[in-house]
């Protein structure tokens, strides 16, 4: 087992961090002033470059890169959000860090703001988080009694706006283009790429959108170094992860754990091994959109790499165990992302429905020949035609499913070629 | 830009992104949501489907992917042609189905790309006929049970189970008219086209979204039927016209090329239907010049002479223009010129002055008429467009109703002789023509108003500054001294057709810093020969065809000058008196009203 280290939930356990005081006694906002004292911008982008963190909503795209980007960009108005739309199925880990410790995140938004050179940054938040949305007021509020946040931040010549905007709770909304729709006043529709975000976005100003577990790193990264960062976890996915365990274990939570574990080991680490009576069948990584993992690959290590045969993604894992209905299970997948389609193309708006109906008849065992045919279909089109990538994700685990036989009604006998 | 398309290399002049860079080197490729009068689609309905990078690429819609130099893109292959056909067969499910008895049949994107794409069965769905209990009917989509149908005002006509959700309606409606009528409700299998909060629509009424509408899901508000009950009303004199741009588009209806002149057969179409009188609303737009010419000298003359007085003034022949300043810019209803618009100027003179003159009652006429245009079915209907309750006009169609009934009634348009225009209404000069273009009413106004006011005959009569298909023409022409004139003035015009074009000039007049004496709109693209009422499709290419048409036919015609048009100087001599004579400001003017409470305020 990897040593254990602690960078996002290292003062959780402290009491009343998320008040400003015990935040700043147990050496909070000291990544900030170091940052305003001795860096300049392009020295904290270098040093994230450094530590080569990859943004944790899923994607993991390289965060300096992405900042990077937007440094380039001339416009002189910039701004940053901070994506707490946490609503991937399984996952409630952002939620946690600003529950747990808002300041923190407020840190790493400065830090961030700084580094990319914008004064406005937002925090958008999925709408359904009433508590948290108390807990981050209370935290901004006292932030700009501070002098932490507003007009000339410390005393030193940087100033910047922090503002939440509640979201209603959309899943497309996560996606950094919808995001941006969405806060503009604008349908929630993710819309062509590129240009991105990061070149254009809202009001048609730079726009970089970093999820919540990703600016949490960036005070202890500034504290600790790029290099030490980096020294964490795997290669091309350095750091730690906050794992969402849950389903069929004896006792589920967030973890935060080094990146370089495999499934198996966390199930029986932290999660104190499957629920008694139960035996293991298979978990999914990363959400409703993750793949599957059946116990012959329990001891890969899912990263953020490209050749890792087990996307990392949101990070999550969900324990099934023998006992599930497997054509349930795909039934809620399915209804998850019809109802979270936006509409805007024809494959998602029309193929997750007649995919649900499918799977409709199958859990009523009304299913023939015709259907599986058109599964196949419907499958391949959300695959490989859909606007972004929610069409593709709603379909990854059933892919999976066929994959690895789990639905003997769907494998019949051969291995598909999806 | 060198590319290489389907193994071939080609080099790209103008296009931006691969799809027309596909258009351009003349490569057929399937799509539904793109339109290239609008900005790029935003990649909707998937149709468009290339690959990127060769052989082994990507697969990408093509419609919203950036044209780079050296790109490498195969348009047909087995994998795209699957994408392509199984999102066309989602589609076609969840679509009515109904092609029989549908306005579209046989001019319906969908159903050329269904056969196309041979897409008979309809997939995904279970066999309705083999539902044994009730409860099964949930299988079917959702939307069929959301059916949305709006048909509260006179002219448009929105029915939600034709609709493939493909936006052109929208973006149309806001990149070209700016008024962002239609928008997206719901989200998932619930996604619908609507008003905002499913309202009836509010709008001017101008039908571009019925002409941008690749199904029957937006069309004109059908009154065939109601026009065939009408024809068959033997008790009464039928008594038709016709708009100046219809003859040059009607025949695209049966087959002939844009721009082809069809003014004959439509009036033998007419009576063959049962029409009584054919008469010509390019003899009302002569009309209409002779009196708008004269308001126009009146207005300068007496600004000349140090009067107050409204200066531009805007026409007033499009009945969307005219909703558009009266619920958007009511502050401007002043410069509006308060001549009727040609429909109805002869309707009320079929109503009066020939009602009288065939010694026959006014009730015992319909006076019915085929426009270009949508917002002449509203036009028709407003209050102040009848006399005793009785309206000018009893009855609009548009271009593609009266090819429809043409059709249903079997006649066979290709092999009719050619008619002729009933006298006393029925002849016109070149300038009631051109009222069909952009530009025309302008020229047309422009050829009267230098004549009455310098007195001298105008010996080159083509305005060739304000024609033309870009958005703002402007022009300023030198009226020499004269009897009216103490020195020689000169008069600056301004020309625009789509509402983002006028809404530019609105917004300059508003600052201040604009001369303009008088400014032409026209709400659809190209004016009326791009009305929302006439054949489908129209685009660019088609737009100009029919716009040379029209000039051509113009420079052909002996007579070219609206007030020389001999049954308009017969009817002032007999009936009117002279242009702006208390009967002409009875019959031939109106009044607007501000129409902007009945917007919400700042929307």
């Amino acid at each position: 087992m990897a040593k254990e280290i602690k960078i996002i939930t290292k003062n959780w356990e402290i009491p009343n961090i998320s008040d400003i005081e015990s935040y700043l006694n147990n050496g909070g906002y000291l990544a900030l002033k170091k940052v305003l004292r001795e860096m300049s911008p392009s020295e904290v982008l270098s040093e994230v470059k450094i530590s080569g963190l990859n943004g944790r909503g899923g994607a993991g795209f390289l965060v300096g890169k992405k900042w990077e980007l937007a440094k380039e960009q001339k416009t002189k108005e910039k701004y940053f959000i901070c994506n707490l739309d946490e609503s991937e199925p399984g996952n409630f880990k952002d939620r946690l860090i600003g529950e747990r410790n808002p300041h923190q995140l407020i840190e790493g938004i400065i830090i961030s703001c700084y580094a990319i050179g914008a004064q406005k940054a937002f925090i958008y938040l999925n709408g359904k988080f009433k508590q948290l949305e108390r807990i981050l007021k209370i935290a901004i509020e006292a932030c700009y009694k501070e002098g932490l946040l507003g007009r000339s931040i410390m005393g030193f010549a940087f100033d910047l706006e922090l503002e939440i905007f509640c979201g209603a709770g959309a899943y497309i909304c996560g996606e950094e283009s919808a995001l941006v729709a969405s806060i503009s006043g604008q349908r929630g529709e993710p819309s062509v790429r590129p240009p991105f975000p990061c070149q254009c976005g809202l009001d048609g100003k730079p726009t970089v959108v970093n999820n919540a577990e990703t600016i949490a790193n960036l005070p202890w990264i500034i504290k600790n170094g790029g290099k030490k960062f980096s020294l964490i976890g795997m290669k091309e996915s350095p750091g730690t992860k906050l794992v969402c365990l849950d389903g069929s274990v004896k006792k589920p939570g967030v973890y935060e754990i080094p990146i370089g574990f495999s499934v198996e080991e966390v199930i029986n680490n932290q999660g104190g091994g499957i629920k008694p009576g139960t035996e293991f069948w298979f978990a999914q990584v990363g959400g409703a959109s993750g793949n599957l993992v059946p116990a012959k690959f329990l001891g890969e290590m899912p990263s953020y790499a490209k050749t890792s045969k087990i996307p990392l993604g949101t990070g999550s894992i969900l324990v099934f165990d023998k006992f599930q209905d497997i054509k349930k299970i795909m039934l809620s997948w399915i209804n998850f992302f019809q109802r979270e389609s936006c509409g805007k193309c024809v494959p998602c708006r029309e193929g997750t429905f007649r995919l649900k109906s499918i799977l409709e008849r199958l859990a009523d065992n009304q299913i023939d020949r015709n259907d599986l045919e058109d599964l196949e279909k419907l499958i391949w089109t959300l695959d490989h035609t859909t606007f972004c990538a929610l069409g593709k994700f709603s379909v990854n685990a059933i892919k999976d499913v066929i994959r690895y036989g789990f639905c003997p009604e769907l494998a019949s006998g051969k291995e598909n070629n999806f | 830009m060198q590319i290489k398309i389907d193994g071939k290399v080609y080099n790209i002049q103008k296009a931006k992104t691969v799809l027309e860079a596909c258009q351009e080197v003349g490569i057929e490729i399937p799509t539904l949501c793109h339109h290239n009068d609008l900005l790029p689609a935003e990649g909707v309905c998937r149709l468009c489907l290339v690959k990127v990078g060769g052989k082994n690429g990507r697969i990408s819609t093509s419609c919203n992917l950036q044209l780079e130099e050296y790109m490498e893109i195969i348009t047909n292959d087995q994998e795209i042609d699957k994408g392509r056909k199984y999102n066309l067969e989602l589609l076609w499910v969840d679509h009515a189905g109904k092609c029989a008895k549908c306005v579209r049949n046989g001019n319906c994107e969908l159903q050329k790309l269904a056969k196309k794409f041979k897409i008979e069965i309809e997939d995904f769905v279970p066999n309705v006929s083999k539902f044994e209990k009730n409860e099964q009917l949930k299988l079917l989509k959702e939307s069929l049970k959301n059916r949305v149908v709006d048909d509260a005002n006179p002219s448009i006509y929105r029915d939600n189970q034709y609709c493939i959700e493909c936006r052109r309606c929208i973006k149309v409606c806001r990149e070209i008219q700016t008024l962002d009528s239609y928008g997206m409700n719901y989200r998932s299998i619930k996604t619908k086209v609507g008003t905002p909060h499913e309202t009836p629509l509010d709008c001017i009424f101008c039908g571009q979204c019925a002409t941008y509408c690749p199904t029957a899901a937006i069309t004109e508000k059908d009154d065939t039927e109601e026009l065939e009950k009408m024809l068959s009303d033997s008790s009464r004199l039928k008594i038709f016209q016709i708009a100046p741009s219809v003859r040059f588009t009607l025949g695209e209806e049966f087959g002939y090329e844009p721009g082809t002149f069809v003014e004959g057969k439509i009036i033998s179409a007419l009576r063959e239907l049962g029409a009584d009188l054919v008469f010509d609303t390019a003899f009302s737009a002569d009309l209409t010049i002779v009196e708008e010419a004269t308001e126009l000298a009146n207005r300068i003359l007496a600004k000349l002479a140090g009067k107050s007085v409204v200066l531009p003034m805007f026409t007033s022949c499009c009945p969307s223009w005219v909703l558009y300043v009266e619920k958007y810019w009511p502050q401007f209803i002043p410069n509006l010129s308060s001549c009727k618009s040609p429909q109805q100027m002869l309707g009320a003179m079929i109503k009066t002055f020939y009602a009288e003159k065939r010694k026959i009652n006014k009730e015992s006429i319909l006076s019915l008429s085929v426009m270009p245009c949508t917002s002449k079915k509203f036009e028709a209907k407003r209050k102040e467009m009848s006399r005793d309750g009785l309206p000018d006009v009893d009855l609009v169609v548009t271009t593609r109703e009266l090819a429809r009934l043409i059709r249903r009634k079997r006649i066979d348009f290709r092999n009719l002789k050619d008619g002729l225009f009933d006298r006393s209404l029925g002849i016109h000069s070149g300038a009631g023509l051109i009222f069909g273009a952009t530009g025309g009413v302008m020229e047309a106004a422009l050829r009267t108003a230098y004549e009455n006011l310098t007195c001298e005959k105008l010996e080159k009569i083509e305005f060739e500054s304000v024609r033309g298909l870009s958005g703002i023409r402007e022009a300023t022409i030198v009226f020499p001294k004269s009897q009216y004139l103490k020195s020689s003035i000169n008069i600056k015009v301004a020309v625009a057709h789509e509402i983002r074009n006028a809404k530019k000039i609105l917004e300059i007049l508003e600052k201040g810093d604009c001369d303009y004496d008088f400014v032409e709109v026209m709400a659809c693209p190209g004016g009326c020969l791009g009305g929302g009422g006439q054949p489908i499709p129209t685009d660019n290419q088609v737009r100009k065809k029919r716009m040379m048409a029209i000039y051509n036919q113009d420079k052909g015609l002996p007579i070219r000058k609206s007030h020389e048009n001999q049954d308009v100087i017969e009817l002032y001599e007999n009936y009117l008196g002279e242009p702006g004579s208390e009967k002409s400001e009875e019959f031939l003017h109106t009044n607007y009203q501000n129409r902007k409470s009945d917007l919400s305020e700042d929307d």
